[in-house]
């Protein structure tokens, strides 16, 4: 388990990120989402000991991350700008890993590395930007690591990879217990992969949730009454959006949908759907109740 | 330091110091290659020249590992090279943090890597050493290595290339880019030492009374081994006998590279990652390095400003505008270094103030020198508050091999005497008086003798160096030669275990013999001429040479030069002369042989060095016949040869020494040399002075 508590970190006079506290749990595959800047790299970072934190402490498994050469063990790390020795190959790379991580696994290593297709006597450097981060969590993977922190992993992979990268992620935490944290600019990029989400907004972690909850707590309501109705009309109901065109009104609900459906049928109206919300939509209302709303492109409204 | 701790602070990897080793190997191998091939290809190349020359003479010689191996030196400047090669990741975000993601400590990170550098400094100075030995053991005729040179030299190397290792180490932790990784590293080395030396040589430039810097253990170049290289290599401060039998120097140099390497580590450990790709590893840092290396340029006009201040002239319009000029190209250095370090123009404009702190720098730098000088010239006891006196020599180095035995000897003696203190009191008052640049006290008194003074007063022992009369001096003389201790150290130590004589051309028995009768004569001199001799080297009689002396004295070695005179020492004088002589029985006649023969071959070019001693006049001078044949030439030749004679000369004789070139038949861009000590006729003398005088011009070039 990851306890991130109360963890701030400044560069210079930048807060990157500021007073987060959050929660990973054993075997699951966490997304952090957030736009450039909200610190989802640095909190990463200070998950796998590149960073001390200013304030605050980052525990895995109950001991502290930073100068723990036992718990750094357990950590497979792909940050977002990738390094390999110059003019290495990715056997080269791989004796680098071996010399580091105890539990590294050769075999392993040739297997992923034939998965991805990638030729380990050549020169990395002449690798593309995509061979280049297959590399990296093929050789990442191969550390049969505990903890698997990927950092804006999917950028640069085609569908397919795209694709063999999430299903790796996924068997290692089904297999092994692994436990793997993936940031992203893209919530679509995570919603099929994670169990849990959450979202980084300019160094605060604004919102953290299982998927599902998510995905179920909230849904749409179109409806439409033949008298006169507004907002209080609906004030039995848990409403975090409230949006009239005509006389059909959309409303966001969180809370059971049987019983809100029950609510809403016993006020006779004229139409009634209740539709499915996609993880973002869900995000923003969240966001807005929270007294975030966010225009094209996240930009943060009044609070 | 528990285990535990211990691990933490140092935590050495061996799989990491192996990745370190694996990823300098290109650069190891190289350099690896390269020096063992020069250590090879050295000895090789001398004994090749020195077998191929026209009539070859197998004389043995005694080589140092320095003489066969000088580029083993290049380990020093290798090592920080590599450290900047190994610790580059620092610079750079991606590498840096993939680095700190590992699972090793900072610690054990830093300090593997650091191990790996200084291993393959190590396995190629024991690879290139080896080489160079095997190699120079191959010609046993031609050389004798000192096996005891080897460690002091090797000790030297590695030490010096600890050093700067350590302070690229220093340097790699707090700045970010490969341009700020060096410059720190020249700061760090350079810096303090330059500053030290800088600010003892304007006190000492100013202020004549105050001893020079090698009486200052501290300023001694020989104690950073890489320091004093450079300052050999382009100033000549120093000298490369440094780098042989040097161990105070070897301590020094170790201790501060290890001092750098547990500084390095400690950096290392709280380096913040993001320092990567930025010059400096905080601000503040870039402030001190910007206002470092523009405080070094304005030291060059506060050398103007302290010389106009303290010289006889003021500063007048042309000095300000000279000023203004330099400190115009301290700002340049100031524009330069931030905008190269930070490419931001406006950051420029923002840090453009603090170029008030590095004139506020150099006024406290001009009040400091102004405080030193006072503080010197204001130390000016009475008879009564000063509780000993010492009188020694100035020496030239403070390691104590390099120091005068005599010197370190009698600055350990205190004399507690009132009417010595009275004198001393006196001279202290007048040099406050009278000090000034232009040497004011210096001419006054050019008659007097010259003592480097050490004076206690309250416990604290300070060192001036003072000028007494004539008057003076006799009565400090007539006072040190009561004092039992004084005699004993102002008496030529005896041969034994403890003292060592040697000399380049006469064979250690002969030596020993000429040294023994010199430790009879010396010892038998009266008081006041014996310490002339042998503190100050003065003597009013011929000397042909010194013998060299290594005493040890409390543990320590020391060095004494003894002039060889037909006055003081005329036993001994003689004596070196016989042996002289007798060695060259053998060449006389070759050369004798010579000179006939080349008066026959008029066509042919040669060259006649003479070098003359005339013990009557007390002068050597050269004379250098040359060129073609001619008639003027042999005449002098053959009028030469008639006054030479065999035996050695007396104590009043003129005595020379020929050295006959001529070119070798077998190759024309080859020279035989021969040559042998004559005993002169007064004809002979007669001729080569005229020759000297330049009375016979032609064909002739006179060399002193």
């Amino acid at each position: 388990m990851i306890e991130v508590n109360n963890i701030t970190k400044k560069f210079g006079s930048f807060t990157a990120l500021d007073n987060v506290t959050c929660t990973i749990p054993e075997g699951c595959i966490y997304g952090m989402v957030g736009s450039n800047g909200a610190g989802k790299s640095t909190l990463l970072r200070l998950i796998s000991g590149v960073y001390r934190p200013d304030a605050g402490e980052v525990l895995i498994d109950g001991e502290p991350v930073w100068e723990n050469e036992t718990v750094k063990a357990q950590i497979g790390f792909v940050p977002d700008e990738l390094y390999f020795l110059s003019g290495a190959s990715m056997t080269r790379m791989a004796e680098l890993y071996k010399a580091a991580f105890p539990r590294f696994d050769q075999k392993r290593f040739r297997e992923l590395a034939d998965a991805f297709g990638l030729d380990t006597k050549k020169s990395i450097g002449t690798f593309s930007k995509g061979m280049k981060r297959q590399a990296s969590t093929a050789l990442a993977l191969a550390c049969c690591p505990k903890y698997l922190f990927f950092d804006e992993t999917f950028d640069g992979l085609d569908p397919i990879m795209r694709t063999l990268v999430k299903k790796l992620i996924c068997n290692d935490v089904i297999e092994r217990k692994a436990t793997a944290i993936i940031t992203s600019h893209s919530l679509r990029e995570l919603e099929d992969t994670c169990d849990q989400l959450a979202l980084l907004h300019k160094g605060g972690l604004v919102l953290q949730s299982d998927v599902q909850n998510l995905k179920t707590s909230l849904f749409k309501v179109q409806i439409a009454f033949n008298r006169d109705f507004d907002r209080d009309t609906f004030r039995e109901l848990n409403l975090l959006h409230y949006t009239r065109h005509g006389s059909v009104a959309s409303i966001i609900v969180r809370g059971d949908r049987e019983q809100t459906v029950a609510i809403l049928q016993s006020k006779m109206p004229v139409l009634l759907d209740v539709l499915p919300l996609t993880l973002e939509e869900v995000f923003t209302y969240e966001m807005e109740a929270l007294g975030y709303i966010f225009d094209d492109g996240m930009k943060e409204g009044t609070k | 330091m528990n285990s535990k701790a211990s691990a933490r602070f140092w935590g050495f990897n061996p799989r990491m110091f192996w990745e370190g080793f694996r990823q300098l190997r290109t650069v190891g191998i190289l350099a690896l290659v390269i020096l063992t091939l020069a250590a090879i290809l050295m000895p090789v190349g001398i004994a090749i020249s020195e077998l191929t020359v026209e009539e070859p003479v197998y004389s043995v010689r005694l080589v140092s590992l320095l003489n066969m191996h000088p580029l083993l030196t290049l380990l020093m400047p290798l090592a920080p090279l590599m450290v900047l090669m190994l610790f580059q990741f620092l610079n750079q975000r991606k590498s840096g943090d993939f680095y700190h993601a590992l699972p090793v400590s900072r610690a054990g990170l830093f300090f593997s890597l650091f191990t790996a550098v200084m291993a393959w400094v190590l396995l190629i100075a024991v690879v290139s050493t080896a080489a160079s030995l095997i190699t120079t053991l191959c010609f046993p005729m031609l050389f004798q290595i000192t096996f005891s040179s080897i460690l002091p030299f090797l000790t030297a190397t590695l030490s010096g290339a600890l050093l700067l290792a350590g302070c690229a180490a220093v340097a790699m932790c707090i700045t970010g880019t490969l341009f700020t990784n060096v410059l720190v590293t020249g700061l760090l080395f350079f810096a303090p030492r330059f500053l030290m030396i800088y600010v003892s040589e304007i006190l000492q430039n100013i202020i004549e009374i105050i001893p020079g810097q090698y009486n200052n253990p501290f300023l001694d170049l020989s104690y950073n081994i890489p320091y004093a290289l450079v300052a050999w290599v382009f100033t000549g401060d120093s000298t490369v006998s440094v780098l042989l039998d040097n161990w105070s120097g070897c301590l020094y140099t170790a201790v501060m590279g290890f001092i750098f390497l547990l500084l390095a580590n400690f950096l290392f450990r709280i380096r913040h990652s993001e320092a990567a790709g930025q010059s400096a590893s905080t601000p503040l840092l870039q402030t001190v390095y910007r206002l470092l290396i523009t405080f070094l340029v304005t030291l060059i006009p506060v050398a103007v400003i302290v010389d106009r201040i303290t010289g006889s002239s003021h500063i007048n319009a042309e000095d300000c505008f000279f000023l203004l000029v330099l400190y115009l190209l301290a700002a340049i250095a100031f524009c330069v270094y931030e905008l190269i370090t930070t490419k931001k123009p406006r950051q420029l404009l923002k840090t453009a103030p603090s170029f008030l702190i590095v004139l506020a720098a150099d006024a406290v730098l001009l009040l400091g020198i102004a405080g030193g000088y006072h503080s010197v010239l204001s130390f000016r006891p009475k008879a009564s508050e000063i509780d000993a006196v010492s009188f020694s020599q100035q020496t030239y180095s403070a390691r104590s091999y390099q120091e005068n035995y005599f010197a370190a000897r009698s600055k350990r003696i205190a004399i507690e005497d009132p009417k010595i203190a009275e004198i001393v009191s006196e001279r202290l008052e007048a040099a406050a008086r009278l000090n000034s640049p232009h040497g004011e006290l210096r001419e006054s008194a050019n008659d007097a003798f010259t003592f480097l003074t050490s004076v206690r007063t309250g416990g604290v022992t300070r060192q001036r160096i003072l000028t007494f009369t004539k008057e003076q001096t006799s009565v400090i003389l007539s006072m040190l030669e009561k004092i039992p201790e004084y005699q004993s150290t102002y008496t030529l130590p005896q041969k034994s275990g403890d003292v060592s004589v040697r000399h380049f051309q006469l064979t250690q028995e002969q030596i020993n013999e000429v040294y023994r009768l010199m430790v009879q004569e010396i010892n038998a001199l009266p008081f006041e001429t014996r310490y002339a001799l042998l503190a100050e080297g003065d003597h009013d009689g011929f000397d042909i040479d010194s013998i060299y002396v290594t005493a040890n004295y409390r543990a320590s070695f020391y060095n004494l030069s003894v002039p060889l005179t037909n006055t003081l020492t005329p036993k001994a004088y003689e004596k070196y002369l016989t042996y002289l002589f007798e060695e060259d029985d053998d060449r006389r006649d070759t050369v004798r042989s010579i000179l006939q023969n080349l008066t026959q071959k008029q066509a042919e070019e040669k060259h006649l060095y003479i070098e003359v001693f005339d013990p009557v006049e007390q002068v050597t001078y050269g004379a250098n016949f040359g060129g073609m044949s001619t008639r003027l030439f042999d005449n002098a030749i053959q009028m030469l040869d008639e006054g030479l004679s065999d035996r050695a000369p007396g104590m009043q004789e003129t005595f020379c020494r020929i050295t006959v070139e001529y070119p070798s038949e077998k190759d024309e861009y080859s020279w035989i040399a021969e040559d042998a000590y004559f005993t002169l006729s007064e004809q002979a003398k007669e001729l080569l002075k005229s020759v000297n005088d330049g009375t016979i011009k032609e064909q002739v070039w006179i060399v002193d």
